[in-house]
C-alpha cells in the first residue's frame, strides 16, 4: 500500500560486536521522513546518525528492526535486489566527496549511470548535463584534485542526483566547505532534489543550512529525542 | 566500468611501473635462469644432437653419459651389424686429445672420429670446407669457436696446421659444432686417424652409430640390439636424455638452478601479492564508495582482476622481452654459446606468472567483496 512516508523507520536496534564488548548504537529508534521534504538528522558526534542513515541506505542490516524505503522493505530483499534498489532509487552524498582521483568530473558524475550498464558516451553525456545545471560546465575534463572543495561536492551532488533518485542521502555535505559554498550546495539541491515523489536526508551538524530543512529529527544515544517541523524550529533559526 | 579500473590503475604512474617491474623482474628471474639451465643440459648432449645420419647410439653396457666412455672391442661392431633389421653400423670415436698451435696455444680438445668410409658422423653445418676433405692426409675441422681460440683474431682460412699428439693436422674445413658442455674446441677427423691423436688404449672403439631398416623403428632396433648384443643402445633422442639425466642426478646444477628458480617464484608471488594488495588498499575509499553507489561485488572482482591481469601481461611482456635480449646479446659469447631462450620455458613462465598474478590478486579481490560500503560515510 503506498504512503506519504518516503522512508519508514520502526524500531531499530544496532549493536556492534558481541557480548561483554558489544556496542549498542541504536536503541529502539523509529522515524518517518515524508516524501517532498529535506528531512536533517541532528545531534552529537556518536549518537547513531551515520549508523542510521547507513541502515537505511541498505549498506549496514539492523540487530532488529525494520525499515522500508519507498513502500519496500530493505532487508526482506536479497543482497542483489538491495544492491539494484540503491542503485535505482537512491543516491548518496558523503562529506569526503569520494570522487575518483583518475576521472574527469564529467566521468565522476558518470558513475552511477555506468554502475547500472549505460554506456560510457552516454552516460558521460547525461552527467555532463547534470554539471552544466549545477553550474560546472567549465570544469567537465577537470580531475578532481584541480577542483575547489565547493567544486568537488557539487560533482558529487552531481553524482547522487544524475539518475534522478527518489531518495537522496547525504553525511554531512557541507562540513568540509565555507559558508558560501555550503548554501550553494544547498540551493541546489533543494532546487533539484526536492519534488513531490522525492526526499533527501541530510545527517549534519551545520547549523547554517538548518534553514533549508521542512523537518529536523534530534538524535542522541540512538534514539530520536525530538523531531521538529518548519514552523516550530524557523522560530529558533 | 573497466575503463575506470584501467584508469585508476594507470592514474599513479609510479605505483602503476612498481607493480609491472615487480611481475617483470620475476619473469626475468624464473625464464633466465630455467633458460641458462636447459641450455646448459642441452649442452651435455652436443656431440649426440650434432650427428644427424644415425638414428641409433650403442655403447658399452656399463655407459653412463657421453663424457664418459668405456670403449668397445671390434667384434662388437660386427655384433651390431649382424642384428636384424640393422641397415648399417659405423665406428664412431670420442675422446680428449691436446692441441698446440704454432704460436704454442695449447687445449684440451674433444676429438671425434667419424668412420673413414663413409665420414657418418659429421656434422652438417659448415662455416668453411667440403666434407669430402677430411678424406685428405692429416685432415680435420675443427669448430668455429676452437678456431677462434687458436687463431685469435683471425678470418677463417682453410690449411692452417696445429699438433695433435705430436703430429701435425691440417684444418681443411671450420664446422659450426654445438657448444660441448666444457668450452673445450671441437675437432672432428677420420676414425684411424683419430685414434693416432689419442692415447693408446687395448680397446678404441668408442661408440657405434646404427641406422634401421626401412620399417623398422630406431626404438625397436635398439631393444633389438641390446637383446642380440648385451650392449648399450638406444634412439638419439633417449641417448641424449642419458646424459642429461646424469649431471641431473649426479651434479648440484639442478638443485643450484632449481633454488634460484624456486626463489624467484617466491620473491615473485609475494612481492606480487604485496604490491598489488597494497595498490588496492590505496584505492580501498574508491571501492567504497562505488559499492555504495551501486557496483556490485562481481563487477569490482572483475575490476581487481583486469588490473591484475594488465600488470601481468605488461610486466610479462617486458619480463619476457629482457630475457630474449639477454641471450640475443650474449650469444656471440665464447663462453655463453649455446645458452638460448628456450620458447617452452617462456610458455611456462607465462602459465607460472598467469597462476602467480591471479593468487595474488585473490588476496586484493577478497578485500574489495569483503568491504563495508558504509565505510565512505565515516
Amino acid at each position: 500500500m503506498s504512503t506519504n512516508a518516503a522512508i519508514t523507520v520502526t524500531d531499530i536496534e544496532k549493536e556492534f560486536g558481541t557480548g561483554p564488548n558489544a556496542a549498542r548504537v541504536l536503541r529502539g529508534t523509529s522515524l518517518t521522513i515524508p516524501l517532498g521534504s529535506i528531512t536533517m538528522l541532528v545531534g552529537p558526534s556518536g549518537c547513531g546518525k551515520t549508523t542510521l542513515l547507513s541502515i537505511i541506505a541498505g549498506l549496514f542490516r539492523p540487530t532488529s528492526g525494520k525499515v522500508t524505503v519507498l513502500d519496500q522493505n530493505m532487508f526482506t530483499m536479497s543482497d542483489s535486489q538491495q544492491v539494484n534498489f540503491r542503485r535505482k532509487n537512491m543516491g548518496l552524498i558523503f562529506q569526503q566527496y569520494n570522487l575518483l582521483a583518475s576521472l574527469s568530473a564529467a566521468e565522476n558524475a558518470a558513475v552511477g549511470l555506468l554502475a547500472a550498464g549505460l554506456n560510457r558516451k552516454a552516460a558521460v553525456k547525461q552527467a555532463s548535463q547534470t554539471l552544466t545545471a549545477l553550474g560546472l560546465q567549465s570544469k567537465l575534463d577537470s580531475l578532481p584534485r584541480t577542483l575547489s572543495g565547493g567544486q568537488q561536492q557539487r560533482v558529487a551532488v552531481a553524482r547522487a542526483l544524475v539518475h534522478e533518485p527518489r531518495i537522496v542521502l547525504c553525511d554531512e555535505p557541507t562540513a568540509a566547505l565555507d559558508s558560501k559554498s555550503g548554501r550553494a550546495v544547498m540551493e541546489m539541491m533543494a532546487a533539484i532534489a526536492v519534488r513531490d515523489d522525492r526526499a533527501v536526508l541530510i545527517v549534519t551538524h551545520d547549523s547554517r543550512i538548518f534553514d533549508f530543512a521542512q523537518q529536523i529529527v534530534h538524535m542522541e544515544d540512538g534514539q530520536i529525542k525530538e523531531t521538529q517541523d518548519r514552523r516550530s524550529f524557523a522560530r529558533v533559526v | 566500468m573497466f575503463f575506470i579500473a584501467l584508469r585508476m590503475l594507470t592514474f599513479d604512474t609510479a605505483k602503476y611501473l612498481g607493480l609491472i617491474f615487480t611481475v617483470a623482474f620475476s619473469t626475468f628471474l624464473i625464464s633466465q635462469q630455467a633458460s641458462v639451465f636447459a641450455s646448459l643440459m642441452t649442452r651435455t648432449t652436443s656431440q649426440v644432437r650434432d650427428v644427424s645420419d644415425a638414428s641409433v647410439w650403442v655403447a658399452h653396457p656399463e655407459h653412463r653419459y657421453i663424457d664418459e666412455i668405456k670403449p668397445l672391442s671390434e667384434s662388437a661392431l660386427s655384433a651390431v651389424r649382424g642384428v636384424e633389421g640393422v641397415r648399417w653400423a659405423v665406428r664412431l670415436y670420442r675422446g680428449l686429445s691436446r692441441a698446440k698451435s704454432a704460436d704454442g696455444t695449447f687445449r684440451t680438445c674433444i676429438t671425434m672420429g667419424v668412420d673413414d668410409a663413409t665420414l657418418i658422423g659429421l656434422p652438417r653445418r659448415m662455416v668453411i670446407g667440403e666434407p669430402e676433405s677430411l678424406r685428405d692426409a692429416d685432415a680435420i675441422f675443427l669448430d668455429r669457436f676452437g678456431y677462434s681460440y687458436f687463431f685469435p683474431g683471425q678470418d677463417f682460412k682453410l690449411g692452417a696446421v696445429l699438433e695433435l699428439n705430436d703430429r701435425g693436422a691440417v684444418v681443411v674445413g671450420v664446422i659450426d659444432s654445438s657448444a660441448p658442455f666444457v668450452t673445450f674446441p671441437v675437432i672432428y677427423t677420420r676414425y684411424s686417424l683419430a685414434l693416432t691423436y689419442a692415447g693408446q688404449e687395448r680397446n678404441t672403439l668408442s661408440l657405434i652409430l646404427a641406422q634401421p631398416e626401412p620399417g623398422v623403428s630406431p626404438t625397436e632396433l635398439a631393444s633389438r640390439i641390446r637383446e642380440r648384443t648385451g650392449l648399450t643402445a638406444m634412439d638419439a633422442n633417449a641417448f641424449g636424455w642419458q646424459t642429461i639425466w646424469f649431471y641431473i642426478k649426479n651434479t648440484g646444477i639442478p638443485v643450484n638452478f632449481g633454488v634460484i628458480i624456486a626463489v624467484g617464484i617466491l620473491v615473485g608471488t609475494v612481492v606480487a601479492a604485496q604490491t598489488l594488495y597494497l595498490f588496492t588498499l590505496d584505492n580501498l575509499k574508491q571501492y567504497a564508495a562505488l559499492k555504495a553507489i551501486g557496483v556490485k561485488n562481481l563487477k569490482l572482482a572483475a575490476m581487481v582482476l583486469l588490473q591484475s591481469s594488465v600488470v601481468g601481461a605488461i610486466g610479462y611482456g617486458f619480463g619476457a622481452a629482457m630475457c630474449v635480449s639477454f641471450f640475443f646479446f650474449t650469444k656471440d659469447m665464447t663462453h655463453l654459446r649455446g645458452f638460448i631462450t628456450h620458447y617452452e620455458i617462456l610458455g611456462g613462465t607465462a602459465a607460472l606468472m598467469t597462476l602467480i598474478v591471479i593468487g595474488a590478486s585473490m588476496l586484493s579481490v577478497l578485500r574489495v567483496v569483503r568491504l563495508q560500503p558504509a565505510t565512505v560515510f565515516r
